[in-house]
């Protein structure tokens, strides 16, 4: 058995373990979620199924795990395929969290792991929250370290060091808000082994990149009209800063993509069990410094690199990218089954279901993205 | 600048949001929490948009196809 088959399957082990052995008082947090997801582009499908308990056992000890499959049916050129070739790959992930609250602290650790035919990754992390001014703030800190291998090239490594802190609010029983800061500085393969540029071969980007992300989020409730608001704002950017010029590189930051995502979300209760919510996601971002289009369908040019350029890549997401998402989202409380012989079971739970349609101004064109999930309290 | 606004502003929150004062805060509406279909959508963000960071992790598969 190679390693990576007996850590995926410990990891799997302990989600299992966590679903049938945490067993005790019912805690507001405490319940199992799985959830289907459809996604559908031009030229990629995606089905996943997912899964995830979270439990408090013993008394201030919180655990949490999940496990997810998905399934990529795809005829992209960017998974390889020269011709209409159609193929599906598997990708499987795990992941285990566990806490430990204090009185208005909380520590916590966590583990992903995820391996598909050409990629794996693994990531460990940490987390810190303090409850501050009569638990109406909590400050939080986090951060993370990836070491992913692609093993289909030979310089196939990615390291990811991440961080982040935000701080919450509760401003009045109605009123919260939140923000917060990331960073992650990455380097080693960042590119698609898969994608060719015109008379270069296989892209290359620079190799280290410094990432940040600001996030400002608020949510507002109004009771008499059992409706809540929600607005989140994020600005990202990318730094140059240790990131080392070769000669005939572009000037100033050689990432430099800069990017606004705006995101409202309106929910309203229309009755004791039904719930819905709708919701508009907006992201505009700019290209990299390096990156020019060589797809002359989309108003580019093949010999846009010159020979010299030590930086050049095919990769869309590195340039000009506007994206829409509208979506609709019904929730339902289940407690209708309760008198129902067979159905009993289930009338403790809550289901939903969303639709999503992502408009891209890419070659991906746009996407519909459907969801179903089931949550149950233990 | 902005925890310094938070803290002004959490300084302004008086009296202190009591424990049974925050029924509405219980409400969906009021968590930032997504679970899985946060998880879903953020890889499929990162797959087809450069710029994914911000939602409190990172990593997790190449979402090259």
């Amino acid at each position: 058995m190679r390693p990576r088959s007996w850590l995926f399957g410990a990891l799997l082990q302990g989600a299992l373990a966590t679903l049938f052995v945490v067993v005790g008082a019912v805690r507001a947090e405490d319940r199992i979620s799985t959830r289907g997801v459809y996604y559908r582009e031009a030229s990629t499908r995606i089905v996943e199924p997912m899964v995830q308990v979270t439990k408090t056992v013993p008394e201030g000890i919180d655990v949490d795990a999940h496990f997810l499959l998905d399934a990529v049916t795809s005829a992209s050129v960017a998974a390889g395929a020269t011709r209409d070739a159609i193929f599906t790959e598997y990708r499987k992930e795990a992941g285990l969290g566990l806490g430990i609250t204090f009185a208005r602290t909380r520590v916590g650790g966590n583990f992903r792991y995820s391996t598909e035919s050409d990629y794996t990754s693994r990531t460990g992390g940490l987390n810190l929250a303090q409850a501050v001014w009569h638990n109406t703030g909590t400050f939080s800190l986090y951060t993370s370290y990836s070491d992913d291998s692609i093993p289909v090239v030979s310089d196939g490594r990615m390291q990811t060091c991440f961080g982040g802190i935000s701080y919450t609010q509760v401003l009045s029983p109605t009123w919260l808000v939140q923000a917060g800061y990331e960073a992650a500085f990455v380097k080693g393969f960042l590119q698609n082994p898969y994608l060719r540029v015109p008379n270069k071969g296989r892209e290359k980007p620079p190799d280290k990149r410094l990432r940040h992300a600001w996030a400002l989020r608020t949510a507002k409730y109004f009771p008499k009209l059992s409706l809540g608001l929600q607005l989140h704002y994020r600005l990202y950017y990318d730094q140059s800063a240790f990131v080392d010029k070769p000669q005939n590189a572009p000037l100033g930051n050689l990432w430099g993509i800069l990017a606004h995502t705006i995101e409202g979300r309106v929910y309203k209760e229309l009755s004791r069990d039904f719930e819905v919510r709708l919701s508009y996601r907006y992201h505009r971002q700019g290209d990299a410094n390096f990156w020019c289009d060589t797809n002359p369908a989309f108003g580019g040019r093949t010999d846009c690199y010159n020979p010299f350029d030590p930086y050049y890549s095919a990769d869309i997401k590195w340039g000009r990218v506007a994206t829409h998402m509208p979506e609709l989202k019904v929730i339902w409380d289940l407690r209708v089954f309760a008198p129902v012989p067979l159905l009993t079971i289930f009338s403790k739970g809550t289901a939903d279901i969303s639709y999503g349609y992502l408009m891209q101004d890419t070659r991906y064109e746009n996407a519909h993205l459907l969801q179903v999930g089931y949550t149950y309290p233990l | 600048m902005v925890l310094a606004v938070f803290t002004l502003a959490s300084g302004c929150a008086h009296p202190p949001v009591a424990p049974w004062q925050r029924e509405h805060l219980s409400k969906r509406a009021m968590s930032f929490n997504d679970g899985l279909e946060g998880r879903f959508r953020q890889h499929m963000f990162s797959s087809r948009e450069g710029a994914d960071l911000g939602y409190g992790t990172v990593g997790g598969g190449c979402g090259c196809n």
